[in-house]
């Protein structure tokens, strides 16, 4: 069964000037199709539409053509948002807020059952080694400890599908081992795990597919158990060539 | 019902959090001093005049809490890109607004009672006898800063400029004390594109001569019943329009 299926996607940004408005191709007739419980990594290099993808896929873009359709409801879906967990490229959270408080709010956004909620909370917590820290402010945090929190935010409603947006970027090798164990960890759960990124190596150690986009066009999609290791940086490489020759 | 309520608490909580009470400070300050200065009254004129200051300073402040709240409310999320974790998950934009909007009523809300506490305070202590006008009054201010905060949420939504949206509501808010004004004036008008333009002003912008209890307390024939109407049928157009404008904003 299909989680994410994507149809001819297609957004264009207008800019409205004075006179007129510029047109600008951000994402162009894309189409994938994403299955249960796989961990698919979307690559590309900055400014090739990847959290263009995201936004579209979470409902805070409009496409200008196609579809979306997550676990079989078009995009924008308030049924397909209650299975979506989402963490943003820097985590976007509220500094004045305390962990408990964050989860509290997100949890009940999201539906989740009263009687269930402290329980989530708790459970959250303690999967982001955060629990001592569950009063603080985030204000007073690092930035490792508001990506942790970025992780749980995520997970608190126990989400069927979750799409992480550079998942990778500004972690040291210690946050990298915990990131790629936590997207392990969701898959080995049952979870369907969607990120977007440019690090070729970290997809690699973990993903079932992934795409390469380059301009706003779908390049590839490799099987990864169809390639020898190591190879994927040279695939990434020579198809982002041959598109930037054309 | 629940994230709108959910949403609504948490607004409060970040504008308590984010020291906007600070303002209030201010209020507090001056209406001690204006007692402090006024120490060569005595008896009735002291109280007529520090009924008068602090009725006008708890509006002034109200309205100064209530641009700035209202005005950041929601671009301020948009710039933080906090909301792009609310708008991600199953909850209706619409939802959204009304908790924010709800969140920022209850906060201008309790700036202006933690006003009235200290001005009653302050008047008690200069032998004040407590008078119902003064919270009809107190009342008519409560809906006139409801209404503008509504305004300013409109503003926030429509430019994309915290300077322009406070611009606009301080020109609809100034504006608006003039309604009969310009009701006048386009009567007088001969010119038809001027008539026009002063008629189209007096039908949009908030007429709050038909909320001002302060200056006509004594003796107002004004009804309770038509200011509140006025406010909520206002305010609600406002927030169709803030909806309407919202659901089609991208991020």
């Amino acid at each position: 069964m299909n989680v994410i299926e994507i149809r001819n996607l297609t957004k264009i940004y207008k800019k409205k000037r004075l006179i007129g408005s510029k047109e600008f191709l951000a994402l162009d007739n894309l189409n994938i199709e994403i299955e249960k419980g796989e961990i698919f990594g979307f690559l590309g290099p900055n400014g090739s539409g990847k959290t263009t993808t995201i936004k579209l896929m979470l409902g805070l873009l409009f496409p200008t053509a196609g579809e979306c359709l997550i676990f079989g409801h078009k995009i924008p879906s308030i049924a397909a948002a209650a299975r979506i967990g989402y963490i943003p490229e820097i985590p976007y959270l509220y500094r004045y807020l305390t962990p408990k408080e964050v989860l509290r709010l997100y949890g009940m956004i999201s539906s989740v059952p009263k009687n269930l909620l402290a329980k989530n909370i708790d459970d959250t917590l303690e999967l982001i080694k955060m629990k001592h820290e569950q009063d603080t402010r985030l204000g007073d945090f690092s930035k490792g400890m508001l990506q942790r929190i970025g992780v749980a935010q995520s997970l608190v409603h126990k989400p069927e599908l979750l799409i992480f947006d550079e998942p990778f970027t500004g972690l040291d090798p210690i946050g990298l081992k915990d990131m790629r164990e936590i997207i392990l960890q969701q898959r080995k759960e049952g979870r369907t795990v969607f990120f977007s990124s440019h690090i070729i190596s970290e997809a690699e150690k973990i993903c079932d597919r992934v795409a390469i986009i380059f301009k706003g066009r779908l390049l590839k999609v490799v099987d990864m158990d169809g390639i020898a290791p190591g190879m994927l940086e040279n695939i990434f490489i020579e198809e982002i060539a041959i598109a930037s020759a054309n | 019902m629940k994230k709108i309520l959910a949403i609504g608490s948490y607004t409060v909580k970040e504008n308590i959090r984010n020291k906007i009470f600070y303002v209030l400070l201010l209020f507090a300050v001056s209406i001690i001093g204006v007692n402090i200065l006024l120490v060569f009254l005595a008896g009735e004129q002291k109280v007529r005049l520090l009924l008068d200051f602090g009725l006008g300073a708890i509006e002034i402040f109200g309205f100064l809490v209530a641009i700035f709240v209202a005005v950041s409310l929601i671009l301020e999320e948009i710039e933080s890109k906090t909301i792009y974790l609310l708008l991600s998950r199953p909850l209706k934009r619409t939802e959204y607004i009304f908790g924010r909007y709800i969140g920022m009523i209850l906060t201008v809300i309790i700036g202006l009672m933690i006003m009235v506490v200290i001005h009653i305070a302050v008047l008690l202590s200069i032998g004040w006898k407590i008078d119902g006008l003064y919270f009809i009054s107190v009342f008519g201010t409560v809906l006139k800063i409801i209404l503008i905060s509504t305004v300013a949420l409109f503003f926030s939504l429509f430019s994309t400029s915290a300077v322009a949206s406070i611009v606009f509501t301080v020109f609809f808010w100034i504006l608006g004390h003039f309604g009969t004004e310009l009701k006048f004036l386009s009567a007088k008008i001969n010119n038809v594109f001027l008539k026009v333009i002063a008629s189209f002003f007096f039908y949009v912008m908030p007429n709050f001569q038909y909320i001002n209890f302060r200056d006509s307390a004594e003796g107002s024939s004004m009804s309770l019943m038509v200011a509140i109407v006025y406010t909520t049928v206002y305010s609600g157009i406002c927030l169709m329009l803030c909806s309407l404008l919202f659901s089609k904003k991208e991020f």
